[in-house]
């Protein structure tokens, strides 16, 4: 008895410590998750940093403002598609959504412990001018979904914004039918914004990210990730282990 | 044994020099010809526009209007050279939910000749992408394309007859995963070697695979294949936009005649 309360109290220890952690939330999609039109064009990567470019920030206040303990890290890649295209260079480099999920979320994990993750894939915008099809977006999102689990996320897909550009219909009734199809959630991240919330046709003003960010906060992390200080995780598994 | 050698070496550098004479001109291009051409997307608000440029005397020339504009999205747009030298252009087009292969043709090698009014190659299911071409050793065109009938894409090819086009036929096996953005080009044998990016299940990742469309040619010499010019040789112009997918072609490269190049 005195042995399993003692291994009782060292596993809610750590399950305290694990409960103590952020949550850290990834956003893992193309220049609409770097942050692109707030930041250089230049800047292409988000490099797995915390708290960079507009989405980051933004969603990190959201959070905050909300009491939820957590940490917000940019793992967009600015003119990737969201698998193999056209363009030579995505192709012969990989650099596209299916080819660096797994390392790039990996690496988030690696680098910022916390008691969950979730990964919020934003992927499709570029995909018609690298020529990639509706169907084939279909197939990468429902691989992107796969490798987030993989890496131990919770991933949740968001439809793609408007542009001027291109009618993103189809696109988005693929990437949901991948959520779909993945059991995955779904955030409709196209009702967020209009055209009229865009700096340059494609990228969102600051507004329009702060918009995404809310979007994000509102369809699931607010029910997903708990206010600080709520809930006991000492107590409750300990008494319940007396009580047997 | 040193004689010899030297011997070896001078017949080795008449052989070269003749090589040299026979398939080192870049290309054969006749004076007034483009040795190049490249053709390449601009969007301007609503706007969508096909831009060609040609490549002579070290220089690019960008035509100074877009030889096509849509008020509908348009991507990855293919050139090819036939036998006579007619210009075939092909891009896909968004029709609401369709993505048609719209064409347009030009006979003669002119910056002044008109280009055809645009026309529906292919609506072929409900998706046509990456349009690609190769001229056979006949003169003929063939156009590879991904297309989806509703499921995953698969590649299509489309060969030039004299009344048309053929009735596009897939290449790839019956898989579950997408096939798309063919290459093609003549191998040394004269052959189509076709490539294109498929997943693979086992190893989990997307992969090219490459096929050989049926020998219909009569062996040819290497030597008549090698009138070549690559990419590296030519720079990608500066007006290009950052992020466009362009295709260069070489009109007379006997070889392969687009390659997709971005800036």
């Amino acid at each position: 008895m005195l042995l399993a309360l003692s291994s009782a109290l060292l596993a809610t220890s750590s399950l305290a410590n694990s409960e103590q952690l952020p949550s850290v939330v990834a956003l893992f999609g193309d220049s609409i998750s770097v942050g692109f039109s707030t930041i250089d064009f230049n800047v292409r990567d988000g490099g797995g940093l915390e708290n960079f470019g507009a989405p980051a920030t933004e969603l990190d206040s959201i959070l905050e403002e909300s009491s939820r303990s957590s940490i917000v890290v940019n793992v967009g890649f600015g003119g990737t598609p969201s698998g193999p295209s056209s363009n030579p260079d995505q192709t012969n480099a990989s650099i596209n959504g299916v080819s660096r999920a797994d390392d790039d979320l990996d690496s988030v994990r690696d680098f910022f412990p916390g008691r969950e993750y979730y990964a919020l894939i934003l992927y499709g915008t570029n995909d018609l001018a690298f020529g990639v099809s509706p169907s084939d977006t279909f197939f990468n999102i429902s691989l992107i979904i796969q490798s987030a689990r993989r890496q131990g996320y919770i991933p949740i897909v968001g439809s793609i914004p408007v542009n001027t550009v291109f009618n993103v219909s189809s696109y988005n009734q693929q990437i949901f039918n991948a959520a779909v199809a993945e059991g995955a959630d779904f955030v409709n991240i196209n009702s967020a914004i209009s055209f009229d919330m865009l700096a340059d046709g494609v990228h969102p003003t600051p507004e329009g990210y702060r918009l995404i960010a809310q979007k994000w906060f509102d369809d699931y992390l607010e029910d997903n990730i708990s206010i600080d200080g709520t809930g006991n995780p000492i107590i409750t598994p300990v008494i319940n282990l007396l009580l047997e | 044994m040193r004689s010899l050698i030297f011997k070896h070496s001078v017949l080795g550098l008449i052989h070269s020099l003749i090589l040299l004479l026979i398939l080192g001109q870049p290309l054969s291009a006749k004076a007034g010809e483009s040795v190049a051409e490249l053709v390449w997307v601009e969007n301007s608000d609503s706007s969508h526009a096909l831009y060609l440029a040609r490549y002579q005397n070290n220089t690019w020339h960008k035509s100074a209007a877009p030889i096509y504009t849509s008020d509908n999205a348009i991507t990855a747009p293919a050139l090819g050279t036939d036998k006579n030298g007619m210009r075939l252009l092909i891009w896909t087009e968004q029709r609401n939910n369709k993505f048609v292969l719209m064409m347009s043709v030009r006979n003669k090698d002119s910056l002044q000749s008109a280009w055809s009014n645009a026309q529906q190659f292919s609506d072929f299911g409900i998706e046509n992408f990456s349009a690609t071409m190769v001229r056979d050793i006949a003169g003929v065109l063939w156009v590879f394309w991904s297309a989806s009938i509703g499921g995953l894409s698969d590649i299509y090819v489309s060969k030039q007859t004299n009344v048309g086009w053929s009735k596009p036929s897939k290449i790839n096996d019956n898989n579950k995963v997408p096939d798309s953005h063919p290459e093609a080009r003549l191998n040394e044998e004269g052959n189509i070697a076709v490539s294109w990016s498929s997943y693979n299940i086992q190893s989990n990742t997307y992969e090219r695979v490459h096929k050989e469309i049926n020998r219909e040619f009569d062996a040819v010499a290497i030597a008549e294949l090698a009138d070549k010019t690559l990419e590296s040789d030519i720079p990608i112009p500066s007006f290009l936009p950052s992020s466009s997918i362009a295709t260069l072609h070489f009109p007379n490269n006997k070889s392969q005649q687009s390659i997709r190049v971005s800036q």
